[in-house]
């Protein structure tokens, strides 16, 4: 009897002992995985030395929940996040992000002009393309109208559980020139001729969630082509996997760093900004993941073997820059067409 | 005939049943970090790294302060709930046991939506406190059942004696009905712990980074990629729920043994 | 001597006392949360509470006069609120969003009447964006039921059908739980009944595999799944070293592989109700309806299993139930084609923050296990019944 009591009493102890911690570590959150490891080795490990702080670090799941928690109950847990571009946009307008202060940052003339945002520091550009296993066809699969040919390319087709970027790809396979995928997109017109497209290969349709699934499923041969992130399937490459990413008409897209309103270490986020928007540091995150600096000083400063896996220089030649606004106006209504269409 | 039928049929459900943990077990101490057989050799390398690495070291620290708290507030509530339904009426027995049990099947994603919305509007927000609050509530049950059963199995004329010699109510309650119903309260207790150490879906709708349970940081990394450290944390939460079958069997013997 | 009270353990006021802090902690902690969550469903005061002007016109406003109040609502928010209000009303139709953003940000700037907020944008000359706005200057809404419910309002009020993907999803949901329900029983009717009849040394060794399976977390054994159904995992490995395929088959996200991991982990479930009705059977009756000249088959099917229905419907219903509910085995072993309703909910809640529509599917999820539940109980009072009628 006496043991079940001091039991509840230390086990309220405990309780108690654990209520909200008054000074809590510097927080990162990011997309985890290898591109977290390269973010440590490149940005974070340098600024926690330079700062003297302990880092505890996160993984990030996409979406606006956790900020939309943090500035409804005020309870800031995150200092630094790594966002998609159109979250940090929506992010931004619903006040969930700090202002970026450009001055202190240098004004940003380093940087892609696309990388200057209103609340949110461009890091990473990613190159959303389609890869396949070299050894499963003879001849080299080159671009989306390739990748919707079932007859030159038998198989299975990966593509993401998501309408974002596979409508332009599907437009650009149906011949609209990258330059006028949006303005197609806009019209009701051409969301049926995007989907109608994807009617074509839908039999054939396997859907991934996260990014290793292509990687995965391309090695194995469950799938015949894949669309991808260009940093997986270039890792995959260096490991000694037989894939190829094709570069023609990619769609390429940006990460940026954000900070959640009211985070209580504003002024060492900007110091890590600083660091994150460094040349030096950016070539060393991509000799390490292979994504695309935001400092056009950076090209200059690489091998012309890492540049070639990049998205940047000849491999953007004929890409498509993925549009932040459309997909932020028009999210809801494809996203609930897609999910239908998949259900079908 | 028959009974070879009957028998490869039990085998072959057994092994369904118990091989793919078994099978899975093996590939912790494997050298090679892809998850595949045959075996490349022995290591305890990856145990080595889950238990220095400070994220899998925080979850289950967390999950344990967690788990501790929500079964202490199980106990009390669930213990309080059982005592009290057996000495009210009958027709109120059964509205109060439904109310008791009901978060035992309301499914957990409405739990988690409920309670994420409730708490942050009561200002409770995400964290620690309000994950032992709503696994508290997913364990009374739990404890309620346990506790219930095993004060129905009393003999009520010992209570009945104790009062003829005049022993006050709380005087019996605490020398004669808790300590013969004390089993049902540690298997409730025991029940409220592992539910609420195992629980991954209302913890995702409320945990803040600071306070990531071990389920949590399971299900992010499955999500993310398949490596050697996840399926050292199933060993370990396995080992964990094996030690607590072990305990739950114990206190099931003492209550079948005959009293001295 | 003092009398023996009637009653065993305490008075009623005791009883009432002990019950009073669980109940109470029940209600705040429990009840109330799920209540909410209806409220929830059909509140819209985030939105019409920033509509004050709007919510206050009369049905005979003058185009002029409404264009006056909704200017003067979007010139009275802030920028955080502006960002929000855009972001539920682009749920409702795509583009709403810009046109918010950019006539709130100059509302001040705009001349208050219909001309000048179609000189503005001339998408405030189509009634469509009109309508959502009136629609949502009330306090409550039904939008979301209607959405879940693949109903659409037309302009003059009837309702007509619309997108029934939510419908599909719940129709998706029922299959896949029958299916989880039938595997289940199927494997663990065996199982039990192996548990309740076998030998001392198979009995036991088939509880305890139960009984460890039940103990251990879903999520390992979820987890153990996907590491031997993964492309390069045990299961492939052995499929193609005995020459039964050429390539890893694609065992997992999809179907087959949420399917399989389901029935696993909700087993136990079945089992254990299965087993404790199968111990209540004597072997002795068995033997009698054997010493009577029936077959062993015989037997089983008009003696056995028929006093053993009682435990399958217990243990099926409860894998029913659970498995309508089911978020995180399909979520890692099922494909996109797999999820159910569940997946839906937790995927509003954490990608869109449409608390709304989750809060809508919630109830509906809820309502179905309500009346499985209610059935449940029904079913077990009529039984009764019937055996009080008959004895």
């Amino acid at each position: 009897m006496r043991h079940t009591r001091s039991m509840t009493i230390s086990a309220l102890a405990i309780i108690c002992a654990a209520g909200p911690a008054i000074a809590r570590d510097f927080t990162i959150a990011a997309w985890g995985g290898n591109y977290q490891d390269a973010q440590r080795a490149a940005y974070f490990e340098p600024f926690a030395a330079a700062q003297g702080l302990t880092l505890l670090e996160t993984t990030y799941l996409g979406g606006l929940a956790e900020l939309k928690a943090m500035g409804d109950t005020g309870n800031v847990t995150w200092d630094l996040v790594m966002m998609g571009g159109t979250d940090a946009q929506l992010a931004c307008d619903e006040g969930l992000l700090e202002e970026i202060d450009w001055e202190a940052l240098g004004g940003g003339g380093e940087l892609l002009p696309e990388a200057v945002q209103e609340c949110a520091v461009g890091n990473v550009v990613i190159g959303n393309g389609f890869a396949y296993n070299a050894s499963a066809f003879p001849e080299a699969p080159k671009d989306w109208a390739d990748f919707f040919d079932l007859e030159k390319f038998p198989g299975k087709r990966g593509m993401t559980n998501n309408p974002t970027m596979n409508l332009e790809y599907a437009l650009m396979a149906d011949g609209v020139p990258p330059a006028e995928v949006y303005a197609v997109l806009s019209t009701p017109e051409g969301v049926d001729r995007a989907f109608a497209k994807l009617d074509t290969i839908k039999a054939e349709l396997q859907l991934w969630e996260a990014g290793s699934q292509p990687v995965e499923w391309l090695v194995a041969g469950n799938v015949g082509l894949s669309t991808a992130y260009n940093g997986r399937i270039i890792s995959a490459k260096k490991e000694g996997k037989p894939l190829e990413f094709v570069w023609n008409n990619h769609v390429y897209n940006m990460d940026v760093w954000a900070i959640p309103k009211d985070s209580p270490f504003k002024e060492q986020s900007v110091e890590f900004l600083k660091i994150a928007n460094d040349a030096a540091a950016q070539v060393k995150f991509s000799e390490r993941m292979p994504y695309g600096p935001t400092n056009t000083g950076a090209t200059a400063m690489m091998p012309p073997d890492v540049v070639a896996n990049l998205p940047m220089g000849d491999n953007i030649a004929t890409a498509l820059a993925y549009s932040d606004a459309f997909w932020i106006e028009n999210y809801d209504a494809l996203k609930e067409r897609w999910s239908s269409w998949i259900v079908q | 005939m028959s009974r070879v039928i009957f028998w490869s049929t039990v085998t072959f459900c057994t092994a369904f049943l118990a091989l793919p943990l078994l099978l899975v077990w093996p590939l912790a101490f494997n050298t090679s970090s892809f998850l595949t057989y045959p075996l490349e050799g022995l290591t305890l390398d990856w145990f080595h790294q889950v238990l220095t690495q400070p994220t899998w070291v925080n979850a289950f620290l967390n999950s344990l302060k967690v788990a501790v708290g929500a079964m202490a507030l199980a106990l009390v509530i669930g213990g309080l709930a059982a005592t009290g339904v057996i000495l009210v009426p009958r027709a109120l027995q059964v509205v109060l046991t439904g109310l008791f049990v009901s978060p035992l099947i309301v499914p957990s994603v409405v739990v988690g939506v409920a309670f994420a919305y409730a708490f942050g509007r009561a200002g409770i927000g995400g964290g620690y406190f309000s994950l032992v609050l709503a696994h508290a509530v997913l364990g009374a049950p739990l404890v309620f059942l346990s506790v219930l059963t095993s004060l129905r199995g009393l003999d009520p004329n010992l209570d009945l004696a104790g009062a003829s010699m005049g022993a006050s109510r709380s005087f019996r309650f605490r020398t004669v009905t808790l300590p013969l119903a004390l089993p049902g309260f540690a298997a409730g207790a025991l029940f409220a712990f592992i539910t609420s150490f195992d629980e991954v879906v209302v913890a995702l709708f409320l945990a803040d980074p600071g306070s990531t349970t071990l389920p949590i940081a399971l299900f992010a990394g499955l999500r993310d990629r398949l490596q050697p450290s996840i399926v050292v944390v199933a060993v370990l939460l396995s080992l964990m729920s094996l030690l607590f079958l072990a305990l739950l069997r114990r206190l099931q013997m003492r209550v079948a043994a005959p009293k001295s | 001597m003092s009398s023996a009270p009637a009653r065993p353990y305490g008075s009623r006021a005791a009883a009432l006392l002990m019950l009073m802090l669980p109940v109470a902690l029940y209600l705040l902690v429990f009840v109330y949360p799920l209540s909410s969550v209806v409220t929830l469903s059909v509140d819209n005061s985030a939105l019409s509470g920033r509509f004050d002007n709007l919510s206050a016109l009369g049905p005979d406003a003058t185009p002029d006069g409404e264009a006056a109040a909704l200017l003067a609502d979007l010139g009275t928010m802030e920028k955080k609120q502006l960002g929000e209000v855009a972001r539920m009303l682009n749920q409702q139709r795509s583009g709403f969003r810009s046109l918010i953003m950019s006539t709130g940000k100059e509302a001040e700037a705009i001349a208050p009447t219909m001309a000048g907020l179609v000189a503005f944008d001339a998408r405030w000359a189509e009634p469509g964006y009109w309508a959502i706005i009136r629609e949502n200057a009330a306090p409550i809404t039904w939008k979301h039921y209607q959405r879940a419910l693949g109903i659409t309002l037309a302009e003059d009020g009837s309702l007509a059908s619309g997108e029934d993907l939510y419908l599909r999803v719940m129709g998706r949901t029922l299959v896949i739980t029958l299916q989880v329900t039938i595997l289940t029983l199927l494997v663990g009717y065996p199982l039990a009944y192996a548990a309740a009849h076998g030998s001392a040394g198979v009995s036991t060794f088939v509880l305890a595999v139960v009984l460890l399976s039940f103990w251990t977390s879903i999520l390992v054994r979820t987890t153990a799944w996907v590491v031997l159904l993964q492309t390069n995992g045990l299961v492939n490995t052995v499929l193609v070293g005995l020459g039964l395929v050429a390539e890893p088959v694609q065992l997992i996200f999809n179907r087959f592989g949420a399917l399989l991991a389901m029935t696993h982990v909700l087993l136990p479930f079945a089992i254990l109700p299965m087993l404790n009705v199968m111990r209540t059977i004597p072997a002795s009756q068995a033997d009698a309806s054997r010493s009577l000249g029936a077959g062993p088959v015989e037997t089983f099917l008009r003696v056995y299993f028929p006093q053993t229905l009682r435990g399958v419907a217990v243990g099926g219903g409860t894998v029913f139930i659970l498995s309508l509910g089911f978020y995180v085995t399909p979520a890692l072993t099922g494909g996109p084609e797999d999820q159910m309703l569940a997946w839906f909910i937790a995927d509003f809640v954490n990608k869109t923050l449409n608390w709304g529509m989750a809060a809508a599917l919630s109830v509906l999820l809820l309502a179905m296990v309500a009346v499985l539940v209610a059935l449940a109980g029904l079913a077990r009072w009529a039984t009764a019944r019937r055996k009080v009628e008959a004895a």
